[in-house]
C-alpha cells in the first residue's frame, strides 16, 4: 500500500535548479534506497518531501503523504505531520542532539512536544524505546558527548520513532560510524521496517544501500534516472548506474606471490632498497590514553602495505609519527635505513624528501590563499633552492602527470572539485620524487566513480614511479584493491598483519573476521 | 556578491569625514585653533562660527578639526603598536612549545588584569603627559588583544591539513607562521584593528581629559571637554561638539568594523 507518493517535485534556489522532477513512491513496510553522488539532491529530496526547504527555495509539485495532498498543509499542520507521522534522522548525530539536555530527556520532550501527558509517562515511555532500539544497559541520564557515535545514532533513531510514525527518512545515517556499528544501525533500521514502517534510505554507498533496500531510485543531477523493482543492483540498467556499479565494485588487486621490487639493482645495496620503512616500537600517550601501543612495522621498496581498523584505533597518530609530525614516547622511524625520528635540520630535510603524504580532507589540505602551482611547488623546500621558473615548470609537469592540465597551476584550489583537488595533493607530494607516501585515508571523503578514478591514478604513478603506499583506511573494499599486505590495528596496537589475501580469505583473529563481516558487500547479481 | 552593508558603507563615510577633516586641519581650518580672540570669546554657535566660540575667543570648529588629527594619530599609532607587537607574539606563542606558549600568554594576562584605561593613566604620569607617551600606553593595552586574537586564530589553523602539509614539505614554525598562518588570519586582525582604534579613539579622550595626553596648545577632543566643564551651563556648545565628534568618530569606526568583517567573513554574512 502506497504510504507516500511524489509526483514532479522541482526546487530551485536563486534560480539554480536543485531539483528537476522528482517523483517517488514508498510503501508501508518498504524500504526504499536512494543512492548518488554528492551533490546529486539526495538530500534536496529528503528535505522537499519533509517541507523543510531553506527560505529561498522555490518549490513545486504535489506530496501525497498518508492520502492526503500536502501541497496546500500550512506550516502548522506540517509541523504536527513532521515527527508524529513522518521522521528523520542525520548523518551526523553529535550535532542533531543538544549537548546540554541528557538522552532520555530529549526523548521524553520529543513525545511530550506532540502528545499531552505527565513526565513521567514521557519518560516511562522513553526508557521502553532505548530498549527497542538496544540502548536498554544506558543509564538515561547520560549526555550526548558522554555516548559513542553508534549510541548517539541510536538515541536520534529512538527520538524519531518515539511517536510510531509511518515514515521515516534517513539521510546516510550510518554513513560517518564504522563498519561494525554501521552493521547495527542498517539491523535495527531493517527491524523497524519490519514492524510496518516505511524507510526512505538515502547514501552514497550502493553497497550499503543494497543490503537494506527493497527498492533502489538512483539520482543524478536533480534528477531521479531509474528506480528498480527489487533489491538485487542487476536490476540498474542505466549506463550511470553501472558505471557507479562498476566504480563500487573495486576489483581485488591481481598480486604477485612475491612483493615486486623494482630496481632491486639500483641504490648502494640490497638492505636500502629492501627496506623503505622500518618503525619499532613506538608509542604514544595522550594523557591516559595510549593512542599507540608498541607499534612495530616494516615496508619494503614498492611494497603498499595498509592499515586498518575502526576510527579511535591510532591509526593516523601511527601515520603522523611515520610521518615525523608527531614525537612519538618511544620508539624510532627509519626511513630507508636512516634515523627519522631524531634527525634535525638538513638531514631531517633529507629523509623528508622520502616520505611524503596525501590526507583525507579534499577541502582542508590547502591553503585557501595560495595558487595551485605554489601549492604543488610547495616541497621544494626540501631540496636545493631552485629559481621561481623551475618552480613553476615542475608544478605543470606534475599537473599533467596526475591528469590535469598545466594551465590549472594558476587557479586557487577551491575552483577544483574533489577528485581534482585529492590530485593536487598527489602532485604535491611528488614534486620530491619520494619513494614513501602515507595516504590518510585520502579517497575516503571521494564519491566511489572519483573514489576508482583516483585509485587507478595511484596504481599508474606505483607502477611507474617504484612507489611506496602506506594506506591507511577504514574502507577495506578500497584495501583489498590496493594493498600488497594489510595491518590490522585495534586499541593502539597491531593485532594482525599479514598478505592481503590472507587477510581477507583466512583472517586469523577473531578481531579482524568482525570487521570484514561488517563490510557490505556489494552483490552484483546475475548482470554481467 | 551580494549588495554591499550598509553598516559598511555607512561606517567608511564617517570614517573618511574624520580622516578628511583630519587631514584638512594641516593646512586649513577656518580660523586658526590656536589664536586667542578675546573679545570673540564664548559667542553661540553663529554663520562666523559654526561651532561657536570658548572662553579664549577660539573657533571651536576648528579645534575640532585640529583635534581629529591628535585623537587619529594617537588612536592609530597605538593599534598598529598593538597589532605589530602582539600579532606576532600571538604567532609565535601559537607555534611554540607549551612553555613559551604559557610564558607568552600568562604575561598577557599580567597586562589584562589591569583596567586599561588606568593603566594608560599610570603610565603616562610615569612617563609624563604627551603624545608619544600617549601612544605607548595605549599601544601596551592593545598588545594582549592582538596576542590572544592571534594566537586563537592560529590554533586553530594549526590543526588544519593544510597546514600538516607544510609541515611534510619540511617548513618549520616560524615559515609557516609567516607563510600559512598569517595570511589567513590578517582578516580577522584588521577586523579587531578598527575596533581598538575605536577604542584609541576614546581612551586618547580620557588621556586628555586628565591632563595627561597632547600638551596645549595642541587641541584635544578631550581637553575640550574638560575646559567645557566649568562653562557647561553658560555654553553647551563647547562640550556638545567635541562629545558628538568622539561619540561619532568611534560609531563610525565600530560600523566600519562591523562591515569589514561581514565582507571578510562570507560565513557569517550568510548567516545574518
Amino acid at each position: 500500500m502506497t504510504l507516500l507518493s511524489a509526483e514532479n517535485l522541482k526546487v530551485a534556489i536563486d534560480g539554480e535548479s536543485l531539483l528537476d522532477g522528482i517523483s517517488l513512491e514508498i510503501r508501508r513496510g518498504e524500504t526504499l534506497g536512494l543512492v548518488g553522488e554528492s551533490g546529486s539532491g539526495k538530500s534536496m529530496t529528503a528535505l522537499a518531501l519533509m517541507r523543510l526547504l531553506p527560505e529561498r527555495a522555490r518549490f513545486s509539485g504535489r506530496v501525497l503523504f498518508e492520502g492526503r495532498d500536502l501541497s496546500d498543509a500550512d506550516e502548522r499542520e506540517l509541523c504536527d505531520l513532521r515527527g508524529r507521522h513522518m521522521a528523520m534522522i542525520f548523518q551526523e548525530p553529535m550535532t542533531s542532539l543538544n549537548p546540554v539536555q541528557t538522552v532520555s530527556g530529549q526523548i521524553a520532550e520529543a513525545i511530550r512536544v506532540h502528545r499531552k501527558g505527565s513526565r513521567a509517562e514521557a519518560a516511562g515511555e522513553g526508557r521502553l524505546l532505548f530498549e527497542r532500539v538496544g540502548l536498554g544497559g544506558l543509564e538515561p541520564t547520560r549526555f550526548p558527548h558522554e555516548l559513542s557515535g553508534g549510541q548517539r545514532q541510536r538515541v536520534l533513531i529512538a527520538m524519531a520513532v518515539a511517536l510510531g510514525p509511518s515514515l521515516l527518512i534517513a539521510d546516510e545515517p550510518a554513513t560517518a560510524l564504522d563498519a561494525t556499528t554501521q552493521a547495527d544501525i542498517l539491523a535495527l533500521l531493517q527491524s523497524l521496517v519490519a514492524d510496518g514502517m516505511g524507510l526512505l534510505f538515502i547514501s552514497h554507498d550502493l553497497a550499503v544501500v543494497a543490503k537494506i533496500s527493497d527498492r533502489i531510485a538512483v539520482m543524478r543531477e536533480g534528477k531521479i534516472l531509474e528506480t528498480t523493482e527489487s533489491r538485487s543492483l542487476a536490476g540498474l540498467r542505466h549506463p550511470y548506474s553501472r558505471a557507479m556499479l562498476a566504480a563500487s565494485a573495486i576489483r581485488p588487486r591481481q598480486t604477485n606471490a612475491s612483493c615486486p621490487i623494482p630496481q632491486a639493482g639500483e641504490g648502494s645495496g640490497a638492505t636500502r632498497a629492501s627496506n623503505i620503512l622500518e618503525a619499532t616500537g613506538l608509542t604514544k600517550s595522550y594523557g591516559r590514553l595510549r593512542a599507540v601501543d608498541g607499534v612495530s612495522l616494516s615496508m619494503k621498496l614498492g611494497e603498499t602495505l595498509a592499515l586498518v581498523g575502526e576510527s579511535g584505533c591510532g591509526k593516523s597518530t601511527l601515520g603522523r609519527m611515520i610521518l615525523a609530525l608527531e614525537k612519538p614516547d618511544a620508539g624510532a622511524v627509519r626511513i630507508a635505513g636512516e634515523d627519522f625520528t631524531e634527525a634535525r635540520g638538513a638531514e631531517a630535510r633529507r629523509v623528508r624528501r622520502r616520505v611524503q603524504a596525501v590526507f583525507q580532507d579534499p577541502y582542508g589540505s590547502f591553503n585557501p590563499r595560495m595558487r595551485v602551482a605554489e601549492i604543488i611547488a610547495e616541497p621544494l623546500h626540501l631540496a636545493a633552492p631552485v629559481s621561481a621558473d623551475v618552480r613553476r615548470a615542475e608544478a605543470r609537469r606534475l599537473l599533467e602527470a596526475v591528469g590535469l592540465e598545466a594551465r590549472d597551476a594558476i587557479k586557487y584550489a577551491h575552483e577544483f572539485s574533489g577528485g581534482e583537488r585529492q590530485r593536487i595533493a598527489i602532485a604535491r607530494a611528488l614534486i620530491v620524487k619520494p619513494s614513501l607516501i602515507v595516504l590518510d585515508e585520502a579517497v575516503s571523503a571521494l564519491d566511489v566513480t572519483i573514489r576508482a578514478q583516483i585509485l587507478d591514478l595511484l596504481a599508474a604513478l606505483r607502477e611507474s614511479l617504484g612507489l611506496s603506499y602506506f594506506f591507511i583506511s577504514h574502507d577495506l573494499a578500497v584495501v583489498r584493491a590496493i594493498a600488497d599486505r594489510v595491518a590490522v590495528m585495534k586499541a593502539g596496537r597491531i593485532v594482525e598483519e599479514g598478505a592481503v589475501e590472507d587477510i581477507f580469505l583466512r583472517p586469523q583473529q577473531a578481531y579482524t573476521r568482525t570487521l570484514l563481516d561488517a563490510t557490505p558487500q556489494l552483490d552484483v547479481g546475475d548482470g554481467q | 556578491m551580494r549588495r554591499a552593508p550598509a553598516n559598511l558603507v555607512a561606517g567608511a563615510a564617517i570614517t573618511a569625514l574624520f580622516v578628511g577633516m583630519a587631514a584638512l586641519s594641516l593646512v586649513w581650518t577656518p580660523y586658526d585653533p590656536t589664536a586667542f580672540n578675546v573679545p570673540e570669546r564664548l559667542r553661540p554657535p553663529s554663520f562666523a562660527h559654526w561651532f561657536g566660540t570658548d572662553h579664549f575667543g577660539r573657533d571651536v570648529f576648528s579645534m575640532v578639526m585640529a583635534g581629529a588629527r591628535t585623537s587619529i594619530a594617537v588612536a592609530v599609532l597605538a593599534a598598529g603598536l598593538g597589532l605589530a607587537v602582539g600579532a606576532p607574539l600571538g604567532l609565535l606563542s601559537a607555534s611554540a612549545g607549551r612553555l613559551l606558549d604559557e610564558a607568552i600568554m600568562r604575561a598577557n594576562d599580567v597586562v589584562f588584569a589591569f583596567p586599561a584605561l588606568l593603566l594608560a593613566i599610570l603610565l603616562t604620569a610615569v612617563l609624563g603627559p604627551g603624545q608619544l607617551n600617549a601612544v605607548l600606553a595605549i599601544g601596551l593595552f592593545n598588545v594582549p588583544v592582538f596576542a590572544r586574537l592571534a594566537r586563537g586564530s592560529a590554533k586553530a589553523l594549526w590543526a588544519r591539513e593544510f597546514v600538516l602539509a607544510a609541515r611534510v614539505a619540511g617548513k618549520g614554525p616560524l615559515r609557516i607562521s609567516a607563510e600559512h598562518i598569517y595570511p589567513n588570519i590578517a582578516d580577522t586582525l584588521i577586523v579587531q584593528g578598527t575596533v581598538q582604534f575605536a577604542l584609541g579613539v576614546l581612551a586618547e579622550a580620557g588621556l586628555s581629559y586628565v591632563g595627561l595626553g597632547a600638551p596645549p596648545p595642541t587641541p584635544s577632543w578631550g581637553r575640550m571637554l574638560a575646559e567645557s566643564q566649568t562653562l557647561a551651563g553658560v555654553a553647551p556648545w563647547l562640550a556638545i561638539f567635541p562629545g558628538l565628534a568622539i561619540a561619532l568618530c568611534v560609531l563610525g569606526l565600530n560600523l566600519f568594523g562591523d562591515g569589514l568583517r561581514d565582507r571578510l567573513d562570507p560565513k557569517l554574512a550568510r548567516a545574518r
